[in-house]
């Protein structure tokens, strides 16, 4: 039976990096699964949570929720609805992934309506890498192209979903592509969220050491699960004039399929 | 001060009054990776390399004159001897050469700055950790030992354990006197600028003399 | 005493502009996480972890049972107890003791709690000189300053500045190396712990089972303060127990390895009591005190496990925020991810707004704490308190506003062309400068993802 994602896009990712979410689907697509883009998704509503406000959170969380669980539509004449038993939520960043897995519950524990649902929730919802690795099989892709990449773990990814060796597996799949371990990879890039506009000196220093341990690999592309880790640390290199590029893994892979 | 601890004791039955109660079951099993054991020989390569890496040194020998020898070739120049040291070795300071005192001739009320002359310090121990390089000592005078520059600690071969998890048991837990002292190597530290500095207030030479009599 | 971290905003960014303080702290704190790693590599850490975190949690959820229990058995063994809700019982108490002994000086080894309490300058005042005798505090103490990390307190400083310090101050003669300035502090404090009276230190275990304190060090300065006296008292926190004399095999083996790579301390005194009867020298005396002062004020609530703490410092170590802008910026006594912690928890939530969200909750901390304490998470916590207890108002419109938009999936597409069309610095001004100062913003794509999926379909 074809695997049925039904795709989660990061509010940022949908506004500011559609590539990723394109190069997601495609490469979803590419891998035999039915994709479903519900449209009533907004924000999994991190910002506010982690800035404390929960109340705000709760509400945004609730309606993410219910885009996905509550998907009901008329595709090409059939009528979909979301099913828990065998539908999948797939989203191309660790950390909304995070929030909405690790998160969600203890946030949604109150309201008896979501006490049944949310365990249903998190146990379908995942991370691109993580879907490719545990639910498609890593070794049904393989890509071609010629690069000296490295790899950014973002925190979420590493420390609240516990993935590591995903991405790289993918990334070993694809012929041509050498991978540079980061130095110190599992230091923070000093991205989180509004901290970077909290404290920017604290913020952009984080970045600067992240940056010259990019120069000391030697890597042209710094490849990334995390678009928001990518989107501080491009705009710090830009400013300071490196040229590397920074790039989602998902767009990696659908650059390694052309 | 009564007062005190009943509110101090309140507040704490207070707060836990509706909080989970929370039994910890204790594994026994060790936390090394690689599991010590092994007789003596295998027990002190292990003891004197972590003993060597911290900056002191172990040495075994089969005779007390050999022992004496060694004492009295790196003794400084006063040694302060704590009589259990020489107990079942009598000849252990025979062929020391520099004045030593010994801690039967001092009394309860000693002058302070009378421990302070002696550079150079032997004492015994109740064991030796081979997993740590540690000796524990439990003195009955303090002073001597943690004001030497140079500190010798007389061994049994029986006393060397294989690890911390053998030294925190039963058998060590009911030991005499006010204190026991752990000693892993000499005073050490990295305050400034984290450059390492040894020989800070205690001992910076250390010395673990095992006598390995045929038993 | 936690009042610095109410300026918490304009300190950081003072700490932050001091090359050379970064320069120390980075060198010291990434050696630090170098050796720890190293020094973990022979133990199973996450087995140590999981017990210590067990231990931890039957001791503080029966520590009205664990305390009485060292209560007994320390005042069997010749101890005598005092027990302290508020700093000032406590230093009244170290006074009084002071006091009989008829003590000029004091000779004291490292403790957290003397520093929370404040107790050497309040010793001071009533003419008693409580010299700190641990390398770094004593740099700190001659430079009327505070420590600004928990394990290294005089780590701001360089050997230059360390060197000036005691020419001027001691006499020694300028020379920065520091195997020089070790010796001579050796000289000077040697003078003290011959001289001194009355000892203080703290404590880094009690054992419930045998009333015994429990002190590590690498110097033997805690050595020399608790035997060259005729009293020894301890200072610490009630939430300091632990039940069993066994229950040391695991925390011996983690509290070196987090604070500075070392599988042990150079020295741990476990002190039963005063000298017995055959001892010829040590304390007469031996005084603990307990201090509150807001922990039992923890228990019952989700933060109880903050009371865990073993004060290694690994946190400190790994957080790249503390690392950037080292301990004076916090404040507090407390520094660091545990400290930002403990400073609202113990003190108030607003001693410490700000500390809470200088974070990026990257989890590092959490992930090495040998005591399993979820620090991030709780920090997370406590920033919802904060804003429970009080709103900047812009914020919170800013946050309704956003939260208003996203639960209408038209607004939110609505508002999400009207960002990327119009300039973006213009509309998100307050934040985007503080962006823009910085970094570059992303390019604005023409088209939302959803926009292109439409056409597509």
């Amino acid at each position: 039976m074809q695997i049925r994602v039904f795709l989660f896009v990061p509010c940022y990712i949908d506004q500011f990096f559609p590539n990723v979410a394109e190069s997601t689907l495609r490469i979803l697509k590419h891998l035999g699964c039915e994709v479903i883009f519900p449209e009533d998704q907004t924000c999994c509503g991190q910002p506010a949570y982690n800035s404390g406000y929960f109340e705000e959170a709760r509400l945004m969380a609730m309606h993410e929720v219910n885009a996905f669980l509550r998907f009901k539509s008329s595709i090409e004449g059939k009528n979909i609805e979301f099913d828990v038993q065998r539908d999948y939520i797939v989203g191309p960043s660790g950390s909304c992934v995070a929030m909405m897995r690790n998160f969600y519950p203890a946030l949604l524990s109150d309201d008896s309506q979501f006490a049944d649902t949310i365990g249903k929730f998190t146990s379908r919802t995942f991370e691109f890498t993580e879907f490719i690795n545990r639910v498609i099989k890593v070794d049904n892709f393989r890509g071609r192209m010629n690069a000296v990449v490295s790899y950014h773990d973002s925190c979420h990814s590493l420390r609240e979903l516990g993935l590591r060796e995903e991405a790289r597996n993918i990334l070993k799949r694809i012929d041509g592509l050498k991978l540079v371990e980061l130095p110190y990879s599992d230091v923070c890039c000093g991205f989180g969220g509004t901290f970077a506009v909290k404290f920017p000196e604290i913020s952009t220093a984080m970045a600067d050491e992240k940056l010259k341990h990019l120069d000391s690999t030697r890597a042209d592309i710094l490849v990334s699960g995390d678009m928001s880790c990518l989107m501080h640390l491009q705009g710090r290199a830009k400013r300071i004039g490196m040229s590397q590029r920074f790039a989602h893994i998902s767009e990696i892979m659908s650059e390694s399929i052309k | 001060m009564k007062d005190s601890r009943e509110k101090i004791f309140a507040a704490i039955r207070h707060g836990l009054r509706e909080s989970k109660k929370f039994v910890a079951i204790r594994n026994d099993r060790s936390p090394l990776k690689r599991i010590l054991n092994g007789g003596f020989a295998s027990l002190f390569e292990k003891f004197n390399s972590e003993l060597k890496s911290l900056g002191g040194e172990a040495v075994v020998f089969d005779d007390e004159k050999d022992a004496s020898k060694f004492i009295s070739g790196h003794a400084g120049e006063r040694l302060f001897v704590y009589d259990e040291a020489l107990s079942g070795h009598e000849h252990l300071i025979d062929e020391v050469s520099v004045p030593v005192s010994m801690s039967s001739n001092f009394n309860f009320g000693y002058d302070k700055r009378d421990a302070a002359v002696f550079d150079s310090a032997l004492s015994s121990c109740i064991a030796c950790i081979a997993e740590t390089g540690t000796v524990v000592t439990s003195n009955n005078m303090r002073l001597p030992a943690a004001l030497a520059t140079k500190l010798f600690v007389i061994a049994e071969s029986r006393s060397l354990i294989p690890s911390l998890d053998d030294l925190f048991k039963d058998e060590y837990k009911d030991f005499k006197g006010s204190n026991l002292f752990l000693i892993s190597g000499p005073s050490r530290t990295a305050d400034i600028e984290k450059e390492l500095v040894t020989g800070v207030h205690g001992p910076k030479e250390v010395y673990v003399i095992f006598i390995n009599k045929n038993e | 005493m936690a009042l610095g971290s109410k300026h918490f905003k304009e300190l950081y960014k003072r700490e932050f502009e001091n090359d050379q303080l970064r320069g120390n702290l980075k060198k010291a704190t990434i050696q630090a996480v170098d050796k720890r790693e190293e020094s973990f590599a022979e133990v199973d850490f996450p087995f140590l972890q999981d017990q210590a975190k067990k231990i931890k949690q039957e001791s503080i959820s029966h520590l009205n049972e664990y305390l009485s229990r060292f209560d007994d058995m320390a005042q069997r063994n010749g101890c005598k107890l005092f027990y302290a809700q508020s700093p000032d019982e406590a230093k009244d108490y170290v006074l009084e003791v002071a006091r009989k002994f008829d003590a000029k000086t004091i000779v004291k080894s490292k403790s957290m709690v003397t520093e929370e309490i404040e107790l050497v300058p309040f010793l001071g005042e009533h003419g008693i000189d409580a010299v700190e005798t641990d390398l770094g505090e004593y740099i700190v103490q001659l430079a009327h300053e505070k420590p600004s990390h928990i394990t290294t307190p005089a780590i701001h400083k360089s050997r230059r500045e360390i060197a000036e310090l005691f020419h001027e101050k001691i006499g020694s003669e300028l020379n920065s190396d520091p195997k020089f300035l070790t010796a001579e502090a050796r000289k000077v404090l040697r003078e003290k712990f011959l001289g001194a009276e009355v000892g203080i230190s703290g404590a880094n275990f009690l054992i419930a089972e045998t009333g015994d304190v429990v002190v590590v060090e690498n110097e033997g300065n805690a050595r020399l303060s608790t035997s060259s006296v005729k009293a020894h008292v301890v200072v610490t926190g009630i939430e300091k127990v632990i039940p069993k004399f066994s229950d040391l095999r695991i925390f011996m083996r983690v509290l070196g390895r987090s604070s500075t790579g070392q599988k042990l301390t150079s020295y741990i005194s476990i002190i039963r009591g005063p000298r017995t009867k055959t001892e010829k020298d040590g304390p007469e005396e031996v005084h603990i005190v307990l201090l509150d002062n807001g922990r039992s004020g923890l228990l019952g609530t989700e933060y109880q496990d903050v009371l865990h703490c073993i004060r290694c410092g690994a946190c400190l170590n790994v957080c790249p925020i503390y690392r950037n802008i080292g301990g004076h910026a916090y404040g507090s006594v407390y520094p660091g991810p545990i400290g930002s912690l403990v400073t609202p928890l113990f003190y108030g939530l607003e001693t410490a707004r700000d500390l809470p969200f200088a974070s990026t909750l990257c989890g590092n901390c959490a992930e090495v704490c040998p005591v399993g304490i979820e620090i991030h998470h709780h920090l997370l916590s406590l920033r919802h308190e904060m804003i429970l207890a009080k709103k900047p108002w812009m914020e919170r419109l800013i946050f309704r506003n956003f939260r208003k938009v996203m639960l209408r999936p038209r607004r939110y597409e609505f508002m999400g062309k009207v960002v990327r069309l119009f300039s973006m610095a213009n509309f998100l001004k307050p934040f985007m400068k503080k962006w823009t100062a910085y970094r570059e913003i992303p390019e604005r794509p023409p088209s939302s993802f959803r926009e292109i999926y439409r056409n597509n379909k």
